[in-house]
């Protein structure tokens, strides 16, 4: 168990540079940054650098988010679900919940932006949110919380509903 | 805003919707269906996943031979006419907006040989049901679906089963799992495995539900039969099952050389440290072991089990760096 804790000290002490697309300098633990499958296999690539990250396709604002989020699950083992595991949009913890509680803007980017760094906790769970907003909703009121225009033409349309109706029975 | 999201984290969100608690399927394939409607990315999205698993319903309705009808739209002319009565008309799905069949990747045997049955009582009459099978299997094999798994119970896994393989000679080669559901009702003594599958289709991972202990001396009479061929791969999960140092699975190390893989569901006695010893024994071969729900193991089972998993997973990395 020493062996242990005294590896996690160390690793907590290395710190890792990260830059967001504006070109915003992040500083991280590299244990938290390493929640990151993409940043874990850049940093075993590349080796002790000091270096900072470019993360052209994330956002400062995002990337404090996602920060926010491995930092809070810093100690959590992130296994990879067995496909025999099933998962669901109903298990979402407090603090899980909270965090997504933002506009619909900014969980949109945090599930690009979890995508993109691989990490597949705030991937579920982004997904889940938006999957827990469906639930329940005609195609006309997802349409409207989502802002989304309907560009099926009427005969598409009727033509896609009847040769779908089979699911339609609730 | 959510236009912004591509196709593959769209069909993400909308497994999720497919997933969950509870039994009703029927429910959660309506959220889905409204999702179709919303425009046309959403729609492109979701009937792959739609259709990955037609004959999903817990019993057939009116709705459900829908499906029937869609895929008969795939059917040639020449085929149809061949088929079905000449005054039989097939005109609502003249050209439909998806290649549906293509998407099938799970058939749920029993509920499709319900539906299949319930569509011809009501349309035809039962005389077409093996017709209805041809030109469904038809269907499938022409629009080069990738079905990847079957799942059966042994009435049709004995009956009705060979004759997916006789009519979808391309399943061989796509199919992963073949999943047996076996109860209590079934001793599965009538079964020939011979028969059940054709000769050169050798490569199935059998994927067997054990769903209580009471049915174990059965499914490993069903299991002797497989390893008298001695090519099957195994995936034994254990359902609410207890175990004792005298389970029948635990007794003959020999006739579990082939199982590749066990997992557990809400099962008990794994926390007794002779139990363990049996199992290590007894599965000396296997390649992966998984806890699923609810099962407390002692000590040195989860160290057993991790050395399994450990080892397998550093030579596969190796041999997939090597290759």
């Amino acid at each position: 168990m020493a062996t242990g804790s005294t590896s996690t000290n160390i690793s907590e002490l290395k710190k890792i540079k990260l830059t967001s697309s504006e070109g915003t300098e992040f500083v991280v633990d590299k244990d938290v940054g390493e929640k990151s499958i993409l940043l874990k296999n850049m940093l075993e690539d590349v080796g002790e650098n000091d270096m900072a990250i470019p993360l052209p396709n994330v956002t400062g604002p995002i990337l404090t988010k996602v920060i926010e989020y491995c930092t809070h699950h810093r100690d959590d083992f992130f296994i990879s679900q067995d496909d025999d595991n099933k998962k669901t949009s109903d298990d979402i913890d407090e603090w899980d919940s909270e965090f997504c509680k933002v506009d619909q803007g900014t969980l949109f980017e945090l599930i690009l932006a979890a995508n993109y760094l691989d990490i597949k906790p705030l991937l579920d769970l982004t997904c889940k949110t938006v999957a827990n907003m469906i639930k329940g909703k005609s195609p006309e009121e997802i349409r409207k919380t989502f802002n989304i225009a309907n560009d099926f033409t009427p005969e598409e349309e009727i033509q896609v509903k009847r040769e779908n109706e089979w699911c339609e029975e609730r | 805003m959510a236009g912004i999201l591509p196709p593959e984290i769209l069909r993400m969100i909308f497994k999720l919707l497919l997933e969950g608690e509870g039994d009703n399927g029927q429910f959660k394939l309506a959220e889905l269906y409204s999702c179709i409607l919303v425009n046309r990315k959403w729609c492109g999205s979701a009937v792959p996943l739609l259709w990955s698993k037609p004959f999903c319903a817990s019993s057939p309705s009116r709705q459900q031979r829908k499906v029937i009808d869609v895929y008969l739209a795939f059917l040639n002319d020449e085929r149809w006419s061949s088929l079905f009565p000449k005054n039989f008309s097939r005109k609502i799905y003249a050209q439909p907006k998806f290649d549906y069949p293509f998407f099938a990747s799970e058939i749920n045997f029993d509920m499709m040989a319900e539906i299949v049955s319930d569509w011809c009582r009501r349309k035809l009459s039962k005389e077409y049901i093996w017709t209805l099978y041809e030109a469904l299997f038809t269907v499938f094999r022409d629009r080069n679906s990738k079905i990847s798994k079957v799942s059966c119970t042994i009435d049709t896994l004995s009956f009705e089963v060979p004759l997916i393989f006789k009519a979808l000679p391309g399943l061989k080669e796509n199919m992963k799992y073949l999943e047996i559901f076996i109860d209590h009702r079934h001793s599965g003594k009538d079964l020939d495995m011979r028969k059940v599958f054709p000769a050169g289709v050798n490569e199935f991972r059998v994927l067997k539900n054990l769903r209580d202990h009471h049915i174990v001396q059965n499914t490993e009479f069903i299991a002797d039969r497989f390893l008298q061929d001695g090519i099957w791969k195994f995936h034994i999960e254990f359902i609410n099952t207890n175990f004792t140092t005298s389970h029948p699975l635990l007794q003959n190390p020999q006739a579990n050389c082939n199982i590749e893989s066990l997992s557990f569901r809400r099962c008990t006695g794994l926390d007794n440290i002779k139990v363990y010893k049996r199992f290590e024994t007894s599965f000396n071969h296997v390649r992966k072991i998984t806890i699923i729900e609810n099962t407390e193991v002692c000590m040195e089972f989860a160290n057993w089990m991790q050395k399994v998993n450990n080892y397998n997973n550093i030579k596969e990395t190796k041999l997939s760096s090597n290759s």
